[in-house]
């Protein structure tokens, strides 16, 4: 975690975020870091319990740290965070989410984090794992891009970053389909750069490495200390240090930076 | 016409003059997409952003590959029952 001074002097304070995948893993340590620094947030993802429980937590925060709410008592005006509950693979209701979110005007940072992986050797693969996973880690990011673009425009500029992976980099046995699906998405990043350059919108991606999440829970404790043994650091990383990254590319001290992909992985060597 | 109608269409002409950036005067049911330099895609994009912000709406992709020009611009943003 960050310590309280470092997190105001990114000044992010009072701007607009949407996290997708926002409730559990990666997804809800940055809610939590955005909410440090004061960020109204809107959090996207399936489960409705697991999202009202993190808006509870993100309101503490609020109470608590943000440096907005600290002015409540004599501005009135105080952080404000939204959820829906739903599931981004379906194009309906990506559009209908987002009409939604317009209503409250233009967004500064969208976080395309929901992310799903299921490997498998490539004789394996079945359609439906193609689909499914392409459908979240891929089609949805460049949904979200679409629809958030128009909102940022708006607001004359945004930071957008995309949550790709390692895998997407340099590939790993049994993870060609989310290897592929996540590489995709790097591709994406770099294009939409410089498209959306135009508007004072900055595309960026980070690739995790090994992050401890849930996501991990498909790999066995063999591959696990496989990949332990590649990477520099000699462990694996924590969601808090991808938030980390996160908070730096939606904030000024990015300013200048567009289009990269950023490897938070402890430095994993193949 | 009544009053919400003529104060539709004001909008609308300010809308694409400001992302445009041309006057009010060249804005006919004519003018189309790429026929003059101001309306290229980079315009088209914040033409659409200014257009959802004036009316309160989120666009179809089909709809914003469809507005090729003013008039078929207005068609689609009664589609959106924006009275016009
Ligand atoms: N952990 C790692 O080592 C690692 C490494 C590299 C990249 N990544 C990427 O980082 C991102 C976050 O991963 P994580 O480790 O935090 O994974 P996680 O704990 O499994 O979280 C995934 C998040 O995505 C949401 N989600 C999944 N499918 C969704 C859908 N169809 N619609 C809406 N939300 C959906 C999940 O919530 P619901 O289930 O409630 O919908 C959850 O909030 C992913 O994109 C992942 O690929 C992770």
């Amino acid at each position: 975690m960050l310590n309280y001074k470092i997190e105001q002097s990114l000044k992010l304070s009072g701007k607009k975020a949407i996290i997708t995948g926002a409730s559990r893993g990666i997804g809800a340590a940055m809610a939590k870091a955005f909410a440090r620094a004061g960020v109204n947030l809107v959090l996207i993802s399936r489960t409705e319990e697991n999202l009202k429980e993190l808006v509870h937590e993100i309101q503490l925060i609020y109470s608590q740290e943000a440096p907005l709410n600290k002015r409540e008592k004599t501005d009135g005006y105080a952080n404000k965070v939204l959820y829906y509950a739903v599931d981004l693979t379906d194009e309906n209701t990506v559009k209908k989410t987002f009409a939604d979110i317009s209503s409250f005007g233009g967004i500064d940072i969208l976080i395309n984090n929901a992310g799903k992986m299921t490997p498998k050797p490539l004789a394996f693969v079945k359609s439906e794992d193609i689909q499914s996973q392409f459908e979240i880690n891929t089609f949805a990011v460049i949904r979200c891009c679409q629809y958030v673009s128009r909102l940022m425009i708006r607001n004359g500029g945004g930071s957008i970053i995309n949550i790709a992976s390692m895998l997407g980099e340099y590939g790993q046995q049994g993870q060609s389909i989310y290897a592929a699906s996540k590489a995709a998405v790097s591709g994406l990043t770099r294009s939409l750069a410089q498209e959306l350059a135009n508007y004072q919108i900055r595309v960026n991606a980070i690739a995790p490495g090994v992050i401890n999440t849930s996501l991990l829970s498909v790999l066995t404790d063999k591959e696990k200390e496989q990949i332990r043994t590649r990477i520099a650091l000699q462990r694996f990383g924590q969601p808090e240090e991808v938030a980390n990254t996160c908070l730096f590319l939606a904030s000024d001290w990015s300013s200048y930076i567009t289009g990269q992909v950023i490897d938070v992985d402890g430095g994993v060597h193949f | 016409m009544t009053q919400t109608k003529v104060n539709n269409i004001q909008r609308l002409k300010k809308v694409f003059s400001q992302s445009l950036s041309i006057s009010e005067s060249q804005i006919n049911d004519e003018l189309e997409y790429n026929s003059i330099q101001q309306w290229d895609s980079t315009a088209h994009m914040a033409l659409v952003a200014q257009l959802e912000a004036e009316f309160n709406i989120m666009l179809d992709i089909d709809d914003i590959i469809d507005m090729s020009s003013v008039g078929k611009c207005k068609e689609i943003l009664k589609k959106y029952n924006v009275e016009l």
